[in-house]
């Protein structure tokens, strides 16, 4: 009888102790336009990092890979240059402004913040704000997030292979920040891209679990990203890129020898622009690996063919005039010696000869806002 | 005691009735072990899965993904054709690996998976 | 040990528990614990390789027991129906490999039947010829021992490890050329060397204690314990699995929730956050500065504190709720005032163990050699070489024998400098201020002697160690 007593009892109070928690699942969904992301000791106890926050393997990186923007940029140092009086400049692309095996102070970033610029007495100071992943909606997200830092100028470094309108929705940092997008494309007037569902359940504490613990981790990392200086794995050898190709033609989805000016989603840069109206911004078409090998009459590179490359430069030239925004075409500037691991990643000098073009831009166009 | 020896006894009868039965999509379910296997990088489980001619190719695939995100996407195995002791399978779905954020997919409908019958069970010997 | 297997041996014992007094509930344990062994034995690249362990740690159990139990014909009629149960499951595992179960390789490789079969065969015939037969059970005895002590070398001594892997490959026509040292895991294998090396000694010294087979299988392989101890006394263990019933109420099960509770908490969410800023090779080779150092070093000792001691609560609080009380093995070990009572603190049943079956009969027969020797030369060879000995038994390398160095010069300095302090200082100082800081220094020092020891141990070469400690200093 006791015993019928007290598991009872017991069993009551595993009950109670289920529908608490329940409740408080559900109960996480009114956080859901809560930053938690900003809570962050970087900028705090540890310097903020250079980069964004980006590990495919995480015990060698002292970096992970994660979706929370808030949690991103409250990590990098950018987030204590609010109150700044300094010229900043933001550089937004993918992973080739990233420094994918790049040290950070070898990047695109870290070789223009040691030419020691100043625009009118004010000193220059630039923040690498790109991430591995080739999507022009990302890069959006990311300049919406940093508005409020006031930069004075941002330097959009973009390639063919972030514009099709059909690969812009693909990328995890875009799939899992769904109610960033939908604002985004319906503030911008984005048409051509059908905002992502929401489920009211992936705002509940266990769907973002993962999330929290990323934040959590993240933090954790501050200690050796602190100890170490290390963001990223630098293996001891890598692949070069592809510079021999087989026949082929094939651009994503479009039809060959036609780009279909429809299918580039260049209405997400005109529209950022637009939207930003009280910062400068330079758009650069970044530079590609043009290869020698075979097929290389075709395809400069892995990624794409002549035809397909030759007329989207015509067609981003057309564009950017047309909206009045400042362009430059760098595609050809860097030697195909220079590039590393991928048609877009350069090497140490390549980013040299990189930064020595952009500074000279960066003193052109240096003006107050 | 004798009821217990009994009970014993018919468990293993069962157990050996259980054992002898075949499992008509047995290879099949041993590529998709392996995949599993591969994708989650556990690499004494990959090994254990594969023949023993294929354990050192078997421990470069692993080693392979290490730097990357890897996700089975909707798979699905079947066999479809034997050549002497070898069963070829055919799966559907993907392999996306998850590297520079980008997701490569692989198509795993484009390979074709020689299992073998090692050791008692179905085992992962290469792949075109 | 995964969240996994947790959860399966917290239901296993809510379902034992609710069996009361029943028979059923020792056989549910004993089972359980058998196919513990084999569930958490991790598949190897060795075919058969993860089937085989376990088996031998069940044959080498039964030897065991007949040791230890007089010679007679009742044993085998008392006991006949583990007896025939053992072989059954070691039978029955093996027949999972006909089955072409397609997830099983993922888990296990049992071997051929015939195998299993003649390996079941021999011990039987074994156990025949202990009981029947001239086999002395001292001999027997001796043996056991030497066995374990043998197996353990062969798996803590690399190079004995990767000469292991190699012919076990070759055995079984795999690649040689992948042979390596760390395909050899044999999960709870110090555990259960411990255990049987306990029961063995204790009678041979004349400490006799009537087991039958099931409950001393389920003392060597008890599934909340097979892992990471506590390392129970037998007679202690068969006590409480005779009482358990009287063990089974509310505030116990209360008290065991939420030792289990704080256990995952430690090891799953603080030890392993704390993983992330690991003590190795590389992080020294890339820390800049010796405070970071510092952090590096006192987050690893928090680590294996956490880690460790997550583990015991989670296996005590298993077992709570079975109403078996095991031995604690943690008392907040990093505030201890020194390195003496630091060591009645951390891991406490393994230096008990220690104690018991080496520190002890060693003073002791130091004591009474035909050479006196001075006091403090007794104490420096029976501590340092009861820490060097627990150094090798983490591993067999010279690291692991650094760090029994370090605990065991460290443990005998203590001990001359409080002989010295006794004759030289008053210790009836009743001044509150000064004896709480004494006592925060005191617990200052121990701590940091703890943590630069585990350098030693985290460290996979002396130099890397010597970097290490060269970084600390801020050479």
């Amino acid at each position: 009888m006791k015993n019928t007593k007290q598991s009872f009892s017991l069993f009551r109070i595993l009950i109670k102790a289920v529908l608490f928690f329940v409740v408080l699942n559900f109960l996480f969904i009114l956080a859901k336009d809560v930053p938690i992301g900003n809570i962050s000791l970087y900028n705090l106890v540890f310097p903020g990092r250079s980069r964004l926050p980006f590990g495919e393997n995480p015990s060698l990186a002292y970096n992970l890979s994660m979706y929370n923007l808030d949690a991103m940029i409250s990590s990098h140092t950018v987030s204590s240059s609010e109150k700044d009086e300094d010229y900043k400049v933001f550089l937004i692309g993918d992973s080739s402004v990233w420094g994918f095996l790049q040290k950070p102070d070898v990047t695109l970033a870290g070789l223009l913040e040691q030419k020691n610029q100043a625009c009118e007495k004010q000193p220059v100071k630039i923040y690498n704000l790109g991430y591995p992943s080739l999507s022009v909606l990302k890069d959006a997200m990311i300049i919406e997030k940093v508005q409020h830092l006031h930069p004075d100028l941002i330097l959009w470094l973009v390639t063919l292979e972030s514009l099709p309108v059909s690969t812009q929705l693909n990328t995890p940092l875009v799939e899992n920040n769904a109610l960033l997008v939908n604002k985004i494309l319906s503030e911008y007037g984005l048409h051509g891209l059908q905002p992502l569902k929401t489920k009211i359940w992936e705002h509940t504490l266990i769907s973002r679990r993962r999330e929290i613990a990323d934040l959590i981790r993240l933090q954790l990392y501050g200690v050796l990203w602190s100890a170490t200086g290390i963001d990223q794995e630098y293996p001891s050898q890598y692949t070069p890129a592809l510079r021999d190709f087989e026949t082929d033609l094939t651009f994503h989805e479009f039809e060959i020898g036609r780009m279909d000016e429809d299918q580039l989603a260049l209405d997400i840069i005109t529209q950022t622009i637009r939207q930003h109206k009280e910062t400068s911004f330079i758009v650069i078409n970044e530079p590609i690996l043009i290869s020698k090998g075979r097929n290389s009459d075709i395809r400069y590179n892995f990624y794409y063919p002549r035809w397909a490359f030759d007329q989207y430069r015509e067609i981003i030239q057309a564009e950017m005039d047309e909206s009045g925004i400042k362009y430059y075409d760098f595609w050809n500037l860097i030697p195909e010696t220079h590039f590393t691991n991928s048609a877009i990643h350069l090497d140490v000098d390549g980013e040299s000869i990189f930064a020595d073009k952009i500074s000279t831009l960066i003193s052109e166009n240096c003006q107050k806002q | 005691m004798k009821k217990i020896f009994i009970f014993m006894c018919m468990m293993l009868i069962c157990m050996l009735v259980f054992a002898c039965t075949p499992n008509g999509n047995a290879a099949a379910d041993g590529t998709l072990a392996y995949l599993e296997a591969l994708a989650k990088k556990d690499k004494n489980a990959v090994v254990s899965l594969t023949c023993k001619a294929w354990e050192d190719q078997a421990i470069l695939e692993v080693d392979a993904l290490m730097s990357v995100g890897s996700e089975l996407k909707e798979v699905n195995c079947r066999e479809v054709g034997q050549e002497g002791d070898v069963v070829m399978v055919v799966c559907s779905g993907n392999l996306n690996l998850t590297y520079n954020d980008e997701i490569r997919s692989i198509d795993l409908s484009k390979r074709t998976y020689s299992m073998v019958m090692e050791d008692g069970q179905w085992r992962m010997c290469s792949y075109q | 040990m995964t969240i996994l297997h947790i959860a399966v041996f917290i239901l296993s014992a809510w379902i034992i528990r609710s069996l009361g007094e029943r028979p059923a509930a020792m056989w549910l344990i004993f089972a359980i614990s058998i196919l513990s062994l084999f569930w958490l034995q991790p598949v190897s690249p060795i075919r058969t390789l993860d089937y085989w362990l376990p088996a031998m740690m069940i044959a080498l159990s039964i030897l065991t027991w007949l040791v230890i139990n007089p010679k007679q014909e009742s044993l085998l009629a008392n006991n006949q129906i583990t007896l025939i149960i053992l072989p059954v499951i070691i039978i029955g595992i093996s027949l999972l490999r006909y089955a072409q179960l397609s997830f099983l390789s993922a888990w296990i490789n049992p071997t051929k039947i015939g195998w299993a079969l003649l390996f079941v065969i021999s011990i039987a015939a074994l156990v025949f010829l202990m009981i029947k037969g001239n086999i002395s059970q001292s001999i027997m005895a001796r043996c056991l021992i030497i066995i374990a002590i043998l197996i353990f070398i062969a798996i803590k001594y690399e190079p004995l490890t990767t000469k292991l892997s190699y012919a076990l490959r070759k055995l079984n026509h795999q690649s040689t050329d992948l042979a390596s040292a760390q395909e050899i895991a044999w999960v709870g294998y110090s555990y259960f060397a411990f255990r049987l090396i306990h029961v063995i000694r204790d009678w041979q010294t004349g400490r006799k204690i009537s087991i039958n087979l099931r409950e001393f299988i389920a003392y060597i392989f008890y599934f909340p314990a097979i892992i990471a101890g506590p390392i129970a006394r037998i007679e202690n263990f068969a006590y409480e699995l005779q009482n358990r019933a009287n063990q089974v109420t509310q505030a116990h099960t209360f008290e065991s929730s939420k030792r289990i509770m704080h256990g995952v908490l430690c090891k799953f969410i603080l030890a392993d956050s704390l993983s992330l800023m690991p003590l190795n090779t590389t992080t020294v080779q890339q820390a800049s500065g010796s405070i970071w150092m510092w952090i590096i070093i006192y987050a690893y000792a928090l680590r294996l504190y956490l880690d460790f001691s997550g583990y015991t609560e989670i296996a005590i609080g298993i077992s709570g709720l079975l109403g078996i009380k095991l031995p604690e093995n943690f008392q907040r070990p990093y505030l201890s005032e020194n390195l003496t009572i630091f060591w009645n603190r951390w891991h406490i049943t393994l230096t008990q163990w220690f104690r018991t079956y080496y520190f002890n009969p060693l003073t002791r027969f130091i004591r009474t050699y035909r050479v006196q020797l001075p006091a403090a030369w007794i104490i420096f060879l029976t501590q340092m070489s009861t820490m060097l000995l627990i150094g090798l038994w983490h591993g067999i390398n010279l690291n692991f024998i650094a760090w029994g160095f370090w605990n065991g010069l460290g443990l005998f300095l203590h001990n001359r400098w409080s002989e010295w302090s006794k004759q030289h200082f008053k210790s009836d100082n009743k001044n509150e201020w000064v004896a709480g800081s004494v006592k925060c220094i005191s617990i200052f020092l121990t701590f940091n002697f703890i943590a630069l020891g585990w350098v030693w141990f985290a460290m996979p070469t002396l130099n890397d160690s010597i970097i290490a400690f060269a970084k600390l200093f801020g050479f």
